[in-house]
């Protein structure tokens, strides 16, 4: 699809503004992971792992 | 609002003019104090560093969003004073609504990101210190008395509790006096400021100490401001949280602060203002190293 001279203009800048919310949601799912991961491995998880089997 | 800062001509913005509304400067200096707050926290090593990056890029980001809402308000003013006039939106280079936008999204992402990172506690913390500074400071002191510095300087004292409050999750005793210790430095640094761009803050109707009283009153008030932080920066020694290496770092230091004060307090020549100026931005970042070696 031919870009317009308005796209062409702000293709910079709106490709900035699409990184920055690819960048927060990347650092969401971190946030995510590693808590997930610190659950995981908290002493009352293994505990009930430990009760469980 | 001047309608000149609404008519300016306005040029495609790029980027680089995004990033300048955040005042990197001020940002890399919320970035350092938090982090020298977070690094003599109790149980840094319990914290997964991931998790002590994000909080330092969402301090990061609050503390630039809160400066483009400043940037955003005062782009009447900023039109006005030689000192601020190239800043994006006075030049026309970013629009205002462009400007606000931006703003808000980053602070409500820097808040949400912190909360999430580390706790609610530490974007509590984030989210007054914006509101403190857009509100209390930017759009209600700054322009209404002559205390606008010394009151509204509290917003960039909160970054070291915020770093305490990512790790430990609380605030105690020992932040606090982090906090004391950039709240009456910032009065004589941003005075010092003013007592060289006292023409500016004139014309744009700022009512700065040296507008409001005049440049004596000022000085004298800098010179108490600096024999304050003497005592003020060698307590951590005192309450047992830093060492004497600290404690001697910290003296010299603030002994030659109060030495510029006096220097300037005794001179006419605004070279010892600047001067005073340029040593208080190398003062807080040496002071808050010896903090984080002592």
């Amino acid at each position: 699809m031919p870009l317009s001279p308005v796209h062409k203009d702000k293709l910079k800048t709106n490709l900035a503004i699409l990184g920055l919310i690819a960048a927060f949601c990347a650092i969401i799912f971190g946030i995510t992971v590693v808590r997930i991961s610190a659950g995981e491995q908290s002493p009352d998880v293994q505990t009930e792992e430990a009760v469980s089997q | 609002m001047s309608t000149a800062a609404q008519t300016a001509p306005y040029y495609q913005s790029r980027v680089s003019d995004f990033v300048a509304l955040l005042k990197p400067r001020v940002m890399s200096l919320v970035v350092f104090t938090g982090f020298a707050g977070m690094w003599v926290a109790p149980g840094l090593g319990s914290v997964h560093p991931f998790l002590l990056a994000v909080a330092m890029l969402c301090l990061a980001v609050g503390a630039g969003s809160a400066g483009a809402m400043n940037m955003w308000f005062d782009r009447d003013i900023d039109e006005i004073m030689k000192r601020t006039r190239n800043r994006p939106i006075p030049s026309g280079r970013v629009l205002p609504e462009e400007a606000l936008g931006f703003a808000i999204v980053l602070q409500i992402m820097a808040v949400m990101g912190m909360a999430l990172a580390v706790g609610w506690m530490a974007a509590g913390l984030l989210a007054f210190a914006s509101f403190f500074y857009m509100v209390i400071y930017t759009m209600w002191l700054k322009r209404s008395t002559p205390q606008n510095i010394v009151i509204g300087g509290a917003a960039g004292a909160f970054p070291p509790v915020i770093g305490w409050a990512a790790v430990t999750g609380d605030v105690t005793l020992y932040p606090l006096i982090l906090f004391a210790i950039i709240f009456f430095w910032t009065p004589p640094h941003f005075w010092a400021l003013s007592l060289f761009a006292n023409e500016d803050y004139k014309r744009a109707g700022i009512p700065m100490l040296p507008v409001v009283s005049g440049v004596r009153t000022t000085k004298i008030q800098m010179f108490v401001y600096t024999l304050i932080l003497l005592p003020l920066t060698v307590c951590p020694y005192f309450l047992g949280f830093a060492s004497l290496h600290y404690a001697v770092i910290a003296a010299g230091l603030s002994a030659f602060f109060v030495f510029t004060a006096v220097r300037v307090l005794l001179s006419e020549d605004l070279k010892h203002a600047r001067l005073m100026f340029g040593y208080s931005v190398f003062y807080l970042f040496a002071l808050f190293l010896a903090v984080m070696a002592g």
